[in-house]
């Protein structure tokens, strides 16, 4: 059983590939940094080889992040064979929450943006 | 010794590849600014302080340096020749000081309904539309897409289909570049409405001095500065009141002369009553061939309409709840999916009746209607996180004169088609914009109404041939075109001089010289693009 760590709140899209699935687990109200992001494959043992010089290890089936992240982390990619096996993860850094300048209004706090739906 | 700042992180491994997988990956140094200080006073110098730390490396070392931005182009305007530089993590908008401003004319911005906006332009075109919709405003236009930085999306001309804003580099009133260590410019148009306590603040704020250069030749150049006239910190920019999109979509069969006669008309009312008769944004999806079978459409008619937005129902805030996407959204990594599930694509006798269905899913069968803040109407496609595998994004996009959209088209589909009975099979989508026209000299959008052709393919080997057979075919047809910056390079010289007047391109390589007066500055900022269209 894969068990991802370290999550608040999640929402989660599933995508259809390769016979397998892409689940994407995102973090609400973070922004991914599209430059610090790590791919992490399974190698010939128990571990994930990763890009990046980034360490993904395996261990029982659990994984923790190798490199930490200044601001936490945004997304998590979980990609999957037709036979459930992991074949491939991704974990994207957060950037740094948004703010005003000196003397100027800052936007709100609140992650949603008005309005119904 | 490498630059240090409290403020920089160094990874010395790091893997730069674009998110379309359309160049080979590239492992280099990247410099992450992270700010820690608690006041944004403190950040502003802290981020100053560390860019000035990477910038005496470069100058000191000559070393090339890159912004990645959002990885969005699918062309070498952004590949890293040297170390990234990156800013993703300076983010912070709000609206520019009204001291900043001649009294009067900042009355005549508002008068026009307009509110200078103060944006770092790290921040993605997405991000910014939805802090401003907190504040309820918005960005004009954006991309077809909105995943790129700011900066990123004005450095390459990126465009949507506004054929009354233009594109985004037309909203821009004022570019804040850092030149070297020690200089910053803030630039506007000679009539520009920012004082020299605009220049000044900036200057204070990041401890690197800063000049007003409100100068026309300068500011045409900036707004369209493919990431090599320095780097690009801080845009003004003018927002509007939040609006919504009201998008319709018709599908129309391949012998319906409707869907053409749009493209002469710039009218989609004459399409499908669903449409209005005034339009913000028009857009056509074209199947590159007849589908399989007959009865599946090969266009679809897209328009959009801005509508002022008090909380109405009915109206998507979130990108996730907008179904059927506009334009070719979704449709690369669509094809990938197809690919990863096995379905060899290149010869597979049965192509065209796959790709019909692809289209069929993606744009639907029935006229279509739906709302979105435009955060949400653009907002992020799934290819991220996507893995290509062995498989690379292709995109090219042509832009001509709308005069011509309708024999440039028929020039662009049949060249395809005769491409395919030589058994060279485009696998992918065209997007047709039609773009109102732009003064910034190396704007794609450089007539006064312009259309935009965008092949989205995955990458084959037939895909180079194809592509210079439709380069051929607008040739012979008499339309002279241009590329966008940000995907398939074929702005040779020869392509330039067609579609870019001399003067432009002077004027762009003369603003450049002035902004970066010596050969290694120049190196430092300087893309791979510039080579390869006789820029630099």
């Amino acid at each position: 059983m894969l068990r991802v760590l370290w999550f608040g709140t999640l929402l989660l899209g599933v995508a259809g590939c390769g016979g397998g699935e892409i689940v994407a687990v995102r973090f609400e109200g973070k922004d991914a940094n599209p430059s610090a992001y790590y791919t992490c494959k399974p190698d010939a043992g128990t571990s994930f080889a990763c890009g990046s010089g980034q360490a993904f290890h395996q261990y029982d089936r659990e994984l923790g992040v190798g490199q930490a992240c200044p601001y936490g982390i945004a997304s998590v990619y979980v990609e999957t064979s037709t036979s459930g096996k992991v074949t491939r993860l991704q974990y994207d850094c957060a950037v740094a929450p948004i703010g005003g300048f000196p003397g100027t209004p800052a936007p709100a706090p609140s992650a949603a943006p008005p309005g119904g739906h | 010794m490498p630059p240090s700042h409290p403020a920089l992180q160094i990874n010395a491994n790091a893997q730069w590849r674009d998110v379309h997988s359309a160049n080979d990956p590239v492992v280099c140094t990247r410099y992450e600014i992270v700010p820690t200080a608690a006041t944004a006073t403190e950040q502003l110098l802290e981020i100053g302080g560390a860019l000035r730390a990477v910038l005496d490396d470069a100058f000191t070392n000559g070393t090339a340096l890159r912004v990645p931005g959002g990885r969005w182009s699918l062309s070498n305007v952004a590949k890293p020749t040297g170390s990234l530089l990156d800013l993703a993590n300076y983010r912070r908008v709000g609206v520019a000081p009204p001291s900043w401003f001649n009294p009067a004319s900042l009355i005549a911005t508002h008068a026009a309904g307009q509110t200078p906006l103060l944006v770092s332009a790290s921040m993605s075109v997405n991000a910014v539309n939805r802090e401003l919709a907190k504040m309820n405003l918005a960005l004009q236009t954006s991309g077809a897409s909105d995943g790129q930085s700011l900066a990123g999306a004005i450095a390459t001309s990126t465009h949507g289909a506004d054929m009354k804003v233009g594109a985004l580099h037309d909203t821009v009133l004022a570019v804040h570049l850092v030149v070297s260590p020690t200089l910053s410019v803030l630039i506007q148009p000679a009539n520009g409405t920012l004082t020299k306590s605009a220049s000044d603040a900036l200057g204070a704020w990041f401890g690197i001095p800063c000049t007003l250069l409100s100068d026309d030749p300068l500011f045409r150049a900036a707004r369209v500065h493919l990431g090599s006239l320095g780097l690009v910190l801080n845009l003004v920019l003018a927002a509007v009141p939040l609006y919504y999109l009201v998008r319709h979509s018709s599908p129309h069969l391949d012998g319906d002369a409707r869907w053409r006669d749009v493209l002469a008309s710039r009218q989609p009312l004459g399409a499908d009553p669903s449409h209005p008769a005034n339009p913000d944004f028009l857009s056509l999806v074209l199947n590159p061939y007849g589908p399989e079978p007959a009865s599946d459409p090969r266009a679809w008619v897209i328009s959009m309409q801005k509508l002022p937005f008090h909380g109405q129902s009915g109206v998507n805030t979130l990108p996730n709840e907008v179904s059927l996407r506009s334009d070719l959204f979704d449709f690369l990594p669509g094809l990938v999916h197809l690919y990863q599930d096995d379905v060899e694509l290149p010869g597979n006798p049965v192509l065209r009746a796959i790709m019909s269905a692809q289209f069929r899913s993606l744009y639907g069968t029935s006229v279509h209607s739906s709302s979105a803040l435009p955060g949400a109407m653009f907002g992020p496609p799934s290819f991220l996180g996507l893995d290509f595998g062995t498989l690379r994004g292709a995109s090219a996009e042509y832009v001509f004169d709308a005069v011509q959209a309708r024999t440039g088209i028929d020039a662009v589909l049949n060249a395809l088609s005769a491409q395919a009975s030589a058994h060279n099979q485009f696998i992918g989508g065209i997007g047709v914009r039609f773009v109102r026209g732009s003064d910034a000299w190396l704007a794609l959008n450089n007539r006064p109404m312009n259309c935009f052709v965008e092949l989205q393919s995955l990458y084959t080997n037939e895909l180079p041939a194809i592509h210079a057979a439709v380069g051929q075919a607008l040739t012979r047809a008499g339309v002279p075109y241009g590329g966008h910056w940000g995907q398939w390079a074929m702005n040779t010289p020869e392509v330039m001089q067609r579609w870019w007047t001399s003067a432009a391109i002077a004027g762009w390589t003369a603003a450049r010289n002035e902004l970066l007066p010596t050969p290694g500055a120049r190196a430092i900022f300087a893309s791979p693009v510039l080579a390869g269209s006789g820029l630099g």
